[in-house]
This record gives structure tokens, sequence and C-alpha cells, in this order.
């Protein structure tokens, strides 16, 4: 579905993603994996086209067409969706508004907010309560909510489970999973090791800019001395 | 619209209606007057209240559409209804015109942007004396006949008014308005989940210029002229300040600003000529004890004493 081949892409003169190709299949969830500051938020922001970073040369392809200087809401008009790092929700629109932007609360077919309440049931309790005053692990749950309102093939995730206590991040991670159970891509972009571990097909790892390391999630969880090479865990 | 909103509209029109019963002649033409800029303070108040720009350009808007109408009548000689559309629609376009060069700019730069796109309007209305007559302005009897009585115009302007309130409650409460929310929040919030942020601004700014457009040939229909001042910046400076003393993104709080700036102006200028500095006054009152103008204001006392 997505297919990205030897992207390089940067700010200003300094280009932080170096010569990346990666895959993500349909169905498939596939983990973008490295330290802070190694080009995976620069990397997920190129796909979506958002500026800055700009993205010096390779190629994006969705589903055969190119996504390069494409603007980003072109993008997600071709059913790509991004739950932005830090969740970035509206402070003065309620939950139920961030949901039914652009699209009316009483649309049938795909998402609608029913279908969001249903898998998140915390935010129905919290439909009258504004962005601001939600807590971290519901604005984690919103920001996804917020993305699968427009039907997305493919869901481009910043680190959702950034800040959240142990317990959300699994059901954030339940979640996911079922999502890919309905066909949906992710493309997850973590810090957190484990979490990425326990839900993707396959795992790329970033370091300053290039692929260091590509696989199965399941062989890369059992080489403890490649994680810890790779990544500084043990 | 929950059963308990529609009461209250309902009582609030109908107690609007009954004005004319009690208020002599020349009070009857105050509260149209006060409609009618209640209407332009609501237009600015899409753009300002929730899109979080605040539009100085809008009495250009405004005036353009009194203009088309006074000369489509007075010397086109179109029947009133068609005089209307022409000028709504002459408004529309300004709007876009407008709107196509300020969208892409935010905070004092829009401020300044749609303030020297309406002095370019200003200077074409008081130069182009072939068609706008220059500083005298053009005077015609843009009013039907059945609307000739002070009384029946007021109703007419009032259940046009109720019309206008109830779409842009509409407009605002739509998906689309959510977008434009979720600009004022954050623009590159927005941009970054894939809206067309310059698009949407884009078409609320048409929106809120059509409506604008609305009560500039209600005002046509009320004057039975137009000058150069209708289109002044005062015009714009006057709607936004009936905007904010009701309360920036209220809506209904335009026309309790529009009632009482116009109440203020009418009432202090039987005493004494410096009336607008008593207004002044008002105003750095209004925003040191109330910045969130009146409605807002009292929606804040509610909602502590609910609590």
């Amino acid at each position: 579905m997505l297919e990205v081949r030897n992207l390089h892409s940067g700010y200003g003169e300094a280009v932080v993603v170096r010569g990346v190709s990666l895959d993500v299949g349909a169905g498939e969830i596939v983990a973008l994996l490295g330290r802070n500051g190694m080009g995976k938020t620069t990397f997920i922001r190129s796909i979506m086209g958002l500026t800055p970073p700009t993205i010096r040369s390779g190629t994006i392809l969705w589903r055969g067409e190119s996504l390069v200087g494409l603007r980003p809401h072109d993008i997600a008009g071709r059913r790509i969706a991004i739950v932005p790092q830090g969740r970035r929700l509206f402070p003065s629109l309620t939950v139920t508004e961030h949901l039914t932007m652009l699209k009316s609360a009483r649309a049938k077919d795909g998402w609608t907010v029913d279908r969001v309440f249903g898998i998140f049931p915390r935010l129905a309790d919290r439909r009258h309560h504004r962005g601001g005053q939600l807590s971290g692990g519901e604005r984690g749950m919103l920001a996804v909510g917020r993305a699968l309102m427009i039907d997305p093939e493919l869901i481009l995730m910043d680190e959702p489970s950034e800040g959240l206590a142990p317990v959300t991040v699994q059901h954030l991670e339940q979640i996911i999973v079922d999502l890919k159970r309905e066909g949906l891509s992710i493309l997850l972009v973590e810090q957190n090791l484990y979490s990425a571990l326990a839900v993707a097909d396959r795992v790329y790892v970033l370091e300053t800019g290039q692929v260091v390391h590509q696989g199965d999630a399941r062989e890369l969880s059992q080489q403890p001395d490649l994680l810890f090479q790779r990544l500084g865990v043990q | 619209m929950t059963g308990r909103a529609a009461l209250i509209a309902i009582i609030v029109v109908a107690a609007a209606a009954s004005l004319p019963l009690v208020l002599s002649s020349y009070q009857v033409g105050l509260a149209t007057e006060v409609l009618i800029f209640g209407i332009l303070a609501m237009s600015i108040d899409i753009l300002a209240g929730f899109a979080g720009r605040t539009s100085l350009g809008h009495g250009a808007i405004f005036g353009v559409s009194t203009y088309v109408v006074v000369y489509a009548t007075a010397q086109a000689g179109l029947p009133p209804a068609a005089a209307f559309a022409a000028g709504v629609l002459a408004a529309t376009l300004v709007a876009m015109i407008f709107g196509l060069l300020a969208v892409r700019t935010s905070g004092s730069y829009f401020l300044l942007l749609t303030l020297a796109l309406g002095m370019i309007v200003w200077g074409i209305c008081l130069r182009w004396t072939q068609i706008t007559g220059g500083e005298n302005g053009i005077r015609g009897d843009v009013r039907p006949a059945a609307l000739l009585n002070n009384n029946s115009f007021y109703w007419t302007v009032l259940a046009g008014t109720a019309i206008v309130t109830f779409a842009v409650w509409r407009f605002v409460r739509s998906p689309f308005g959510l977008t434009l929310r979720g600009i004022r929040d954050s623009e590159s919030r927005m941009r970054s989940l894939g809206y067309n942020v310059p698009l949407h601004l884009f078409i609320g700014f048409t929106a809120s210029g059509f409506f604008a457009g609305i009560a500039g040939a209600l005002y046509a229909m009320f004057n039975n002229f137009v000058s150069p001042s209708t289109v002044a910046l005062a015009q714009s400076v006057e709607g936004v300040l009936m905007m904010v003393a009701g309360g920036v993104g209220t809506l209904f709080g335009a026309f309790v600003g529009a009632a009482a700036i116009i109440a203020l102006e009418n009432v202090v200028s039987t005493y004494t000529e410096r009336w607008q500095m008593v207004l002044g006054v008002t105003f750095i009152v209004i925003m040191i004890f109330a910045p969130e103008g009146i409605i807002g204001k009292l929606n804040a006392i509610l909602m502590r004493k609910t609590r």
C-alpha cells in the first residue's frame, strides 16, 4: 500500500531523514523505532505532506500514486490519517465536536461517533468535556478516534503511548490490534519499544536518519543483544 | 435545536415583535436599526468569534450592498426584490475578493489587510462620482410601498433577522463551523490533521460577507440613502465594537451590543454633544470589567450560580 523509497527530508540545511525505504502492506502494523532525534517524526510528517520538513529526494507511493508534493488535505483525502505527536487536541472543542468536524453526527457510513464511543467508552462518558479538560489517556483515545473519523486505510501514529500510564498503553495496544483486524494499516512511530513489539508485525529501527535494522517484530524481540545494540535497552 | 433553546428563541422574537405596541414611531426606527446592525455585528462574529479573525472590512462589505441596492432601485429602476438580491450578491463577491487576499493572514495582519481593503472600497465610493454620487451619495425610494409604515418595516426586518440568526446559528454549529473553531484554536493542528485551512477560512469569510450583505441591503431600505460614510472605516469599527460589547463568540450578543451602542448614542446625544466621549468611556469600562462582553459576562454569572 505505502512504499517509501530512498527518502531524504530535512529542515533547511540539515537533512534529518537520509535515504529511508519502508513499506506498509494492507492490514499490517509496522513500527518505526528509534531514540529521540533520529528522524521518526520528520519521516511521518514527510509522508503526510506537512512542512517543515521539506522532501529533498526519494519517492512516496500510496497505492501506486506519488504523494510527494501533495498538500496535507489532499493526502488526508486519500484516506491517510495522522495521530500527531502530543495528541494536539482543540482546547475549546468538546469530545463530540472533535469527532463531528466535517462528518455529521448523523452520518451512517464508515466510522461514526457511536462506533468510536463503542471502542472508547470512556470518551462517551466525557462527550461534553472540552479538549483541555481531558486526562492524558483520554486525549490519546480522542486523537485516535478523531483520526478514525476520516475512514482511513492507513493511520500514521506518532508516539501514541507517550506519557501514558501502563494500563492505558495496554488498552491502546489492544485498540491498535483491533483496528488491524478491521483491515487498517498502521505505521506506528514509537520510542516505547515494548509497546511497539507487542503489536507490530514488522519493525524498522531508525538511527541518525537511516534504517539500521528491519525485520519481523517477533524475531527482534527474541534478540536481546540486537535490541541493546540498536536501541540501548536490555 | 433543543426544546429549551427553541422556547427562548420564540419568547425573544415574540417580545421583539410586540415592541411597536409600546414604542413611539421614532423608537421603532431605532429598534429596526438595532436589528440591522445586529446582523452586521453577528456576521463579524462568525469570523472573530469562531475563526479567531477580526475583520475591519465588514463595514465596506455591508456598504457595498447598500450602494448597490440604492443604485439599482433609484438609477437602474430594478424592483425591490431584485435590487435586494443584487446587493447581497455584490457584497458576497466583494467578500470573496477580500477573503482570497486575507485568509492566509492572521492576527494584526488580518486586521490591517481587511482595514486596507475596506479603505479601497471607501475610496472608490468617494471618487467614482458618476455612479456613487461622490460625497453627496445617492438618494432613492428603496423601500417598497407595502413597507413604508415604520411598524410593518420593523416586523419585516425582525422576520428577516430571525431567519438570518437561525441560519448563522446553524452554520457555526455545523461540522464546517467546528472546523472554523478548530482553526481558531490552532491553525497548525488543523493543517496537520489534513484540513485545507485557507479554503475553510475563505468559505467562512464568504458566508460572513453574505450575511453582512443582507444587513447592508436592509439598511438601504431603512435609510433610503447611501453615502461614503456607510462604507467608511467607522462603520466597520462600529460593527466590531457592537460585537465586542455584546460578547465575542456569542452570536446573539451582537444584538445586545448593537442595542447598547445605538441606545447610548441616541440617549446620550440628547444630553451632551460629547456623546462620543461617553461611548469611549463606556467601552473602557466594559473592557476592564467584562472583557467577555455583556452576554459573555451574563453567561459566566449564570454558570457560577448553577454550580
